[in-house]
């Protein structure tokens, strides 16, 4: 048979059972619909991290206790029970035996609840050194960064995030004014530029007090660094300064329970464990589309059952068994392809003008050519059977169905 | 040489365990262009034969010569070449596809043709005009009544040219009027030198052939020539 004949049958009867062939398609829409906008979410958020690593500032190594980074099961996240601890001591070791210039800014974080009058609001508090803002790239916009002196003077002098600033302090200029701190007073000294999210938390939702306040009044263990960065000031010689740190942390603690991780290890290391978050993902779409299948098959087998006759009238006038198969697999590949196109079309429309507000997606060629390629797949994995069994009907008996 | 040699020709059913015997050894020849009515009372294997005849069943044993070809062994799809090719198809039930116009119903074998056809729409057209439809090639089966149905049946039915015309109770749906123009324009195709079969139980129908081939019981017990 022509086929382009095939083609104008198959959709003649598409066609003349709207109704029908739409909620056949609909279980293969909502499954392409499903896997991209699972996949585009997935790919989203990966490129959105890694863009954050990238941005996080090139020559970056990041410094954490215990053997396996402690970055990926979160920032906050003070030394398990293992023992495994980084301390002042470890910092000065480092900066004094590793023989590239490098900037060394230890940090601790702890949600805080900052308030000033009547306005309260929930941010990050920051542990940090002076050495904090320029290895994190933070400016100030106005007042004054938090120096060596208020580290090593304890005093109770912030710097604020730009959020921060706009909540407590719409009218007037916050420097020189008091805010508290989980119920202590502080006095605001500088506003950082807002920089949005980066890889370590949003700085323009935090407060970023002197490290050493953080053990006197926040009941902060005492010489442990949850996060430490260093910067190669030259970016080229990071791997050194990793090998060199490693070995020095080694000798002094007399095993590895530390992980220094480069940019490009922190890369792979969140490239990977994202690439699993999007593969799952994308199966959970392909159960849904396995289940619009189904309905394919189903949908196929009771046209068949009704075209009964219409098969045994083909076969008098000449259909051969590859007639009837091709014209019903024609139909269900149809159906499927068809859904996976509005689901295509769909699930772009929605990742873009939807679900981007919320969250950052990214539809990728690649999923839309697995998710159609994967629909017509289905529609003819679940229309061989249906087709099979028309194809082989007795002539004499399909004529005779009523 | 004929056209159609049967030898011993047994058809045998089993149906949950009973065996039915539709064909109980039936041979006869059938020459070209010849007009044969087949009769019998409903039971007596006359559709039997006609399917098998028309190569849309396969007998259980004997032999089936057809054009000097033995087709009772044929493959499913050399039985459908065979179908295309040289059987053309009146039914009782018209079995025309409802969701198709007339014109395009009668191209239908068009699609399954093994060999290629020179102007098949004009073709068509021109066989629907044979039959007094020129005015309603567009329209549906539903829209055309029992007879001109038939009528479009028995265009489809000359669209390939086949060796046969077989028509199984052609008239059995139809009132007196297209009972007689359908055996109307039988005879005229006969005329025109088509050999034409046709299996009816009425006997005034059955009159109208030049033979007369009566089963009873999976046997032919009559064969009369004019």
């Amino acid at each position: 048979m022509d086929l382009r004949d095939s083609y104008k049958n198959a959709t003649r009867s598409i066609v003349g059972a709207r109704m029908r062939s739409f909620l056949t398609m609909l279980g293969i829409i909502i499954g392409i619909a499903a896997v991209i906008l699972l996949m585009a979410v997935g790919e989203g958020s990966k490129r959105n991290i890694l863009a954050q690593i990238q941005g996080s500032g090139s020559g970056n190594l990041y410094l954490t206790p215990g053997a396996q980074s402690s970055i990926l099961s979160g920032r906050n996240s003070t030394t398990r029970d293992t023992g495994a601890k980084i301390t002042m001591d470890d910092l000065k070791a480092i900066e004094a035996r590793v023989t590239y210039p490098i900037v060394v800014s230890p940090a601790n974080t702890i949600g805080i609840t900052v308030k000033r009058g009547n306005t309260t609001m929930v941010g990050s508090g920051i542990f940090g050194t002076e050495t904090y803002f320029g290895v994190n790239n933070l400016t100030i916009e106005s007042g004054r960064p938090i120096v060596a002196s208020d580290v090593s003077n304890r005093t109770r002098n912030v710097v604020i995030g730009a959020n921060v600033m706009s909540t407590l302090f719409a009218d007037v200029s916050p420097i020189g004014e008091l805010i508290r701190i989980n119920g202590m007073s502080f006095k605001v000294v500088g506003v950082t530029a807002s920089k949005g999210q980066s890889l370590f938390g949003n700085s323009d939702n935090a407060v970023i007090l002197p490290l050493t306040v953080g053990e006197k009044s926040f009941g902060m263990q005492h010489d442990r660094i949850s996060l430490t960065t260093i910067k190669s000031v030259n970016p080229d010689d990071s791997g050194a300064v990793v090998n060199q740190i490693t070995s020095i942390l080694e000798r002094k603690h007399g095993k590895v329970d530390f992980s220094v991780l480069d940019q490009k290890a922190l890369t792979n290391l969140f490239s990977s464990t994202l690439s699993i978050f999007t593969a799952l993902l994308a199966a959970l779409g392909g159960l849904s589309l396995v289940v619009g299948g189904i309905g394919i098959m189903n949908i196929m087998l009771v046209s068949v059952s009704e075209r009964t006759r219409e098969i045994g009238i083909r076969k008098a006038l000449g259909a051969r068994e590859r007639d009837i198969l091709a014209q019903f697999l024609i139909e269900s590949s149809l159906l499927s392809g068809i859904g996976g196109i509005i689901g295509v079309v769909f699930s772009v429309l929605v990742a873009n003008l939807i679900i981007q507000r919320f969250l950052p997606t990214y539809v990728t060629m690649s999923s839309v050519l697995l998710a159609v390629g994967f629909s017509i797949a289905v529609g003819i994995f679940f229309g061989v059977y249906p087709a099979r069994k028309a194809a082989r009907l007795r002539p004499v008996e399909a004529l005779r169905y009523e | 040489m004929e056209l159609i040699q049967l030898t011993n020709l047994r058809k045998v059913y089993s149906i949950g365990g009973l065996t039915i015997e539709a064909l109980a050894g039936v041979s006869l020849d059938i020459g070209a262009q010849e007009f044969v009515a087949i009769m019998g009372p409903s039971g007596s294997g006359k559709s039997t034969l006609m399917h098998i005849l028309g190569c849309l069943d396969s007998p259980t044993s004997g032999r089936y010569m057809f054009k000097g070809k033995d087709v009772s062994s044929l493959r499913s799809d050399d039985l459908a070449a065979v179908r295309n090719q040289d059987m053309g198809f009146v039914f009782q039930a018209y079995n025309l596809l409802p969701q198709m116009s007339a014109l395009e119903n009668v191209m239908l074998p068009l699609s399954y043709a093994t060999k290629p056809v020179r102007d098949g729409r004009r073709k068509a057209e021109g066989l629907l005009e044979h039959v007094g439809l020129k005015d309603r090639m567009k329209n549906r089966p539903v829209e055309l009544s029992g007879g001109e149905q038939q009528r479009v049946a028995i265009a489809r039915s000359l669209m390939m040219d086949p060796s046969i015309i077989l028509a199984d109770e052609p008239t059995g749906n139809l009132n007196s009027k297209g009972a007689r123009e359908v055996i109307d324009i039988l005879k005229a195709l006969h005329e025109e030198g088509k050999t034409i079969i046709y299996v009816t139980h009425d006997d005034n129908i059955g009159a109208q052939a030049e033979r007369v081939i009566r089963i009873r019981d999976g046997l032919v017990v009559a064969d009369e020539g004019d």
